[in-house]
């Protein structure tokens, strides 16, 4: 059941619900209108009734009184008084023209009783006349209405009025007295008879019900004998009866009446005779609401058209561009292209605000998207600079351990070199070629230097760099790849120093990331085949310019972006002008991109410049004045050596200088040996064989023999670990890299001993 | 002189024309009560010696004298306006005490036999009670302009006398005591009591209720009080020569309906 069907089913349902209340409330509305209408109505009947019924007794009474004016009747009444029994006998001829009067009078009035009573109250004739003459003296002096009558004094119409059961028979009667020179000689009592033809008169006439009630009791009723009887049972009368309101509702075997009553009077005992007007509401009320009901579910159906209808509009204006936007909110789905967006200017204001929310709801997403795909960038970027850094120091430890090992055969090839050359009586063939042999040597040397250096640049220490020289170290690196290429490499910095705080081998792999993105930009399209790395110190600041003569950047603005790359895939990462941004940001400086207007592309880096520190920049011995090496050294000097050659080329240039030197292999001999003799100079190694390290053969002299401690040199041919460089800097203590020239040996001795001496 | 001022009362609202004859009526009125009022001690010119004498007074109860509706066909021959509320003086003129002696015996014969008036006027009877003698003649003249009828159910005197006009009168000779109740076959509310007594012993108290029989043989009596509403009230008296015995009645109305 689609959305659409079931809103008409429900508006119709809806409508179909209220309308049935409404009914339901109006009928009922309409029920109290009628059952005031009707008790109304009947009040009014009750009044025209209760007029009616005073005027037809007045009427009654008067007639009766002219009856009672018959010469006749009174002459008979009067003579029959003053003869009474207890005079002279009955005078049945004087009642039997009462009785022929009284007949008389019933027949003219129309009656159906006339009662005839002497002064006393005492029944003298009775019309229609009962079968037995009323010899019995019957009296009615206690019946209200008679005493009424003679009560003359108290006499008014209305009061004398009453009922009267007779012979099971019961009568609405008026009383008048008869009365003769201002006295009452008795009453006319005529009635009529209050029978089933009388009530269903009644009934036709008021159109109600009509009960007669005496007392409690019923006497009468056109109701159905049923509910009649339940109207003898039921306690309404008495409320009906004792309520001074003169209406009333009476529930009768489920049927509502409006209720009325009409006082006729007292019966002979004093009870008071009612008739009770019932007028049934749902006669009237179906009546009432048969039209009524009619017009109603007129309305009701043109209410429920209507109702559907207008769902169905609602739902043709709300459910299509409802529908239409899931099935856009599907296509989205199934597409997966977030950025669509669902056009529906012209739909209604529920679903333009179902498609603002939505429209909120995606550009959140977009942005979350964003976020966490920045977010895995950089983590990526950390991992992988994590691992260039974890990489490199593999490496480092990897040329450390290599550079030692070279520089340990290396520095005996060096210094017996030395040696040899040091001859003065050389075939200058042979010299020629020791020389030749020599210059590899220092190429050997600048190589193992220069591998050291990246090995010791790997932990991201920030030392004092100098820029040019780093500068042009790279592009030595890359020189010769350029040159082979057919591109030009240009580097326009000032021969002095730049000095700024940073990590050399970093700052070097953002040189060379750009470099290498310019030779690979040149390799693509070579406008102008050249690269030119300008340098230059402006206000506090150093400027690094890259240009080159290439294509350019495609969206400059993008190329520092995580995984951006224009290069195929598999040749880039995406990841180095990234990481080189992150590079130059760590060390407080800017990078941008610009394609230059000539064309081809230009990378500008600016680094604040830090003051340098020359006091830790140059740990190392100075090459800067060579001494006299051939000077004699008068000294006794113990030198820690585990490697062989070098320990007798150490041994060599010592002997060869004058020195008098004990060479050891490990530092147990040497502490032997320094508790043995004096000695002015200790020359250790720092990597020594067996327990005893240089570091630790250090720290026994400065405990032991604290004099000699200011006398120690070190050789090394690994300067690179970080253990190394601490103990070194801590010691203060001089130290030579391996390999060393004799001259650089024999001076290294000598400062040492200088500076103690010029020192002491 | 009451009765003449209620009559001027009533005089005014009747035309001129009857002014002269309504006069002519309150002289014969004034005339007929001169004579009923010489009517009650008539003490017999034989009496025997040693004659006593009997007086009283009635009173009648206030049932009697209260204000009754006058109910008639004819309102504007007696007035539209409601009658004046009879005083106790008019009613105790009502009242007729008699006496019953074997000491007088039916002596109706000797006594008076004349004859008495009972007058047509007004739609009423005047007088509305007449006490008579047994063996006298009652005349009814009609002074009314309209006609009148005379007739009795009762048993001491059973008549009619018929339809007759004015100035036409006729007479009845009531011989048998008793109590006759005269009425009007056309007037319903006209009545009338003819009491006819066995012997010449009655009066009618003046207006005061005080009554006299001057000169009684002496012996015992029965005193009767009668009247027409009332239930007789006998009572024995003892006349002695030469003294005079008071009697006092008081008549009420016993409550009718109440009553046995």
């Amino acid at each position: 059941m689609s959305l659409g069907a079931r809103l008409v089913v429900f508006g119709t349902l809806v409508t179909l619900v209220s309308v049935a209340g409404s009914f339901a409330l109006l009928s009922l509305e309409i029920r109290r209108q009628t059952r005031a209408h009707l008790a109304d109505l009947l009040a009014e009947n009750q009044k025209t009734v209760l007029a009616l019924q005073k005027r037809s007794f007045d009427e009654l009474l008067w007639t009766s009184r002219l009856m009672t004016q018959s010469p006749t009747l009174r002459a008979a009444m009067e003579t029959y008084e003053s003869e009474s029994p207890s005079h002279s006998g009955q005078r049945l001829d004087l009642l039997a023209t009462v009785q022929t009067e009284l007949d008389r009078i019933r027949q003219l009035l129309d009656k159906d009783l006339a009662v005839i009573t002497d002064s006393r109250g005492v029944l003298l004739a009775v019309s229609p006349a009962s079968g037995t003459p009323s010899t019995s003296a019957e009296s009615l002096a206690f019946t209200p209405f008679v005493r009424r009558a003679l009560e003359t004094d108290a006499f008014s119409g209305r009061s004398s009025f009453g009922v009267l059961r007779r012979e099971g028979e019961t009568y609405q009667i008026g009383c008048v007295p008869i009365v003769l020179q201002d006295f009452a000689i008795g009453t006319l009592t005529l009635g009529t008879r209050i029978d089933t033809a009388f009530l269903g008169e009644m009934r036709k006439t008021l159109q109600s019900d009509v009960v007669l009630t005496l007392g409690t009791q019923i006497l009468g009723s056109t109701l159905s004998p049923s509910s009649g009887s339940e109207v003898s049972s039921s306690e309404f009368l008495s409320g009906l009866l004792s309520g001074e309101a003169s209406r009333n509702l009476v529930t009768l075997r489920d049927e509502e009446f409006v209720g009325a009553t009409l006082s006729l009077g007292q019966d002979r005992e004093g009870l008071d005779a009612t008739l009770v007007l019932l007028r049934p509401l749902g006669r009237d009320l179906s009546a009432a609401s048969r039209s009524i009901l009619v017009a109603l579910s007129l309305c009701a159906l043109l209410a429920l058209l209507l109702a559907g209808l207008l769902a169905w509009r609602v739902s043709r204006s709300v459910l299509d561009p409802l529908e239409r936007f899931v099935a856009f909110v599907r296509t989205v789905a199934e597409t997966g292209d977030h950025s669509l967006r669902f056009q529906g200017s012209e739909s209604s204001a529920e679903v333009r605000t179902l498609n603002q929310a939505y429209h909120l709801l995606m550009e959140s997403l977009q942005e979350h998207e964003k976020r966490k795909l920045t977010q895995a960038r950089e983590e990526m970027v950390r991992v992988e600079r994590l691992k260039e850094s974890e990489k490199l120091a593999s490496l480092g430890r990897m040329l450390s351990g290599a550079a030692h090992e070279i520089n340990n055969p290396l520095t005996g090839v060096v210094g017996n070199l030395d040696i040899l050359l040091r001859s003065p009586d050389l075939d200058p063939s042979i010299r020629e070629r020791l020389e030749r042999m020599q210059k590899e040597s220092q190429r050997i040397i600048g190589l193992v230097r220069n591998l050291l250096k990246v090995a010791h640049r790997d932990t991201g220490q920030r030392t004092a760099v100098d820029l040019h020289q780093l500068l042009r170290e790279t592009v030595a690196l890359r020189r010769h790849d350029f040159a082979a290429a057919g591109f030009e490499l240009r580097l326009e910095a000032p021969a002095t120093p730049l000095t700024l705080q940073g990590n050399e081998l970093e700052l070097q792999q953002v040189f060379l990331n750009l470099i290498n993105n310019a030779y690979d930009a040149l390799k693509e399209f070579a406008r102008d085949p050249s690269v030119t790395i300008r340098a230059a110190q402006e206000e506090g600041q150093v400027v690094v310019t890259f240009e080159d003569g290439g294509p350019g950047m495609k969206d400059p603005r993008k190329v520092f972006d995580h995984f951006y790359t224009t290069k195929e895939v598999g040749k880039g990462t995406g990841l180095g002008l990234s990481i080189t941004h992150a590079i130059v940001q760590g060390h407080g400086g800017r990078i941008a991109a610009e394609n230059r207007s000539e064309g081809g592309a230009r990378f500008i880096l600016v680094f604040p410049v830090t003051s340098a520190d020359p006091a830790r920049s140059a740990p190392a011995i100075s090459r800067a004045q060579p001494q006299d090496s051939s000077a004699p050294l008068h000294a006794t000097i113990l030198v820690v050596e585990d490697e062989y050659t070098i320990l007798e080329l150490q041994m060599a240039i010592l002997a060869s200088v004058g020195a008098t030197a004990v060479g050891v292999a490990t530092g147990e001999e040497a502490i032997q040996q320094l508790q043995r003799r004096e000695y002015q100079l200790v020359i250790s190694d720092l990597r020594l064989p067996g327990g005893f390290s240089g570091q630790e053969l250090f720290r026994w002299i400065e405990r032991n023999r604290p004099a000699l401690s200011r006398r120690v040199l070190f050789v090394t041919g690994d300067s690179a670990s970080e253990s190394t460089r601490a103990f070194l800097e801590q010691s203060g203590r001089r130290y030579l890299m391996k390999p060393f020239s004799v001259e650089d040996y024999v001076q290294a001795i000598r400062e040492t001993l200088d500076g103690l001496r010029s020192a002491a | 002189m009451k009765s003449l001022i209620l009559l001027a009362h009533s005089r005014r609202i009747r035309s001129l024309r009857r002014f002269v004859g309504a006069l002519v009526v309150v002289f014969l009125t004034l005339a007929s009560e001169g004579v009923s009022g010489e009517l009650g001690p008539r003490p017999a010119a034989d009496a025997p010696p040693g004659a006593g004498s009997l007086r009283g007074s009635v009173t009648l109860g206030p049932r009697l004298t209260a204000r009754k509706m006058r109910f008639t066909l004819y309102p504007d021959l007696s007035g539209a306006a409601p009658p004046a509320s009879r005083s106790a003086g008019e009613e105790i003129r009502n009242v007729v005490l008699y006496l019953e002696s074997s000491a007088i015996g039916s002596s109706g014969q000797n006594a008076s036999t004349d004859s008495f008036q009972m007058e047509q006027k007004n739609e009423s009877f005047l007088p509305h009670i007449l006490p008579i003698v047994k063996g006298s003649t009652v005349v009814f003249p009609n002074s009314d302009p309209i006609y009148h009828n005379v007739f009795s159910l009762s048993k001491p005197a059973s008549f009619d006398l018929g339809r007759y006009p004015r100035g036409v009168s006729r007479s009845v000779r009531f011989d048998e005591p008793g109590v006759v109740k005269v009425f009007c076959h056309i007037h319903s509310d006209m009545s009338a009591v003819i009491l006819v007594l066995d012997n010449p012993y009655f009066a009618t108290p003046d207006a005061a209720g005080s009554f006299r029989f001057p000169e009684l043989p002496s012996g015992t009596y029965t005193i009767t009080a009668w009247h027409e509403r009332a239930r007789p009230i006998r009572r024995e008296v003892l006349i002695r020569a030469g003294q005079e015995t008071t009697m006092d009645f008081a008549i009420p109305l016993e409550d009718a309906p109440v009553g046995d």
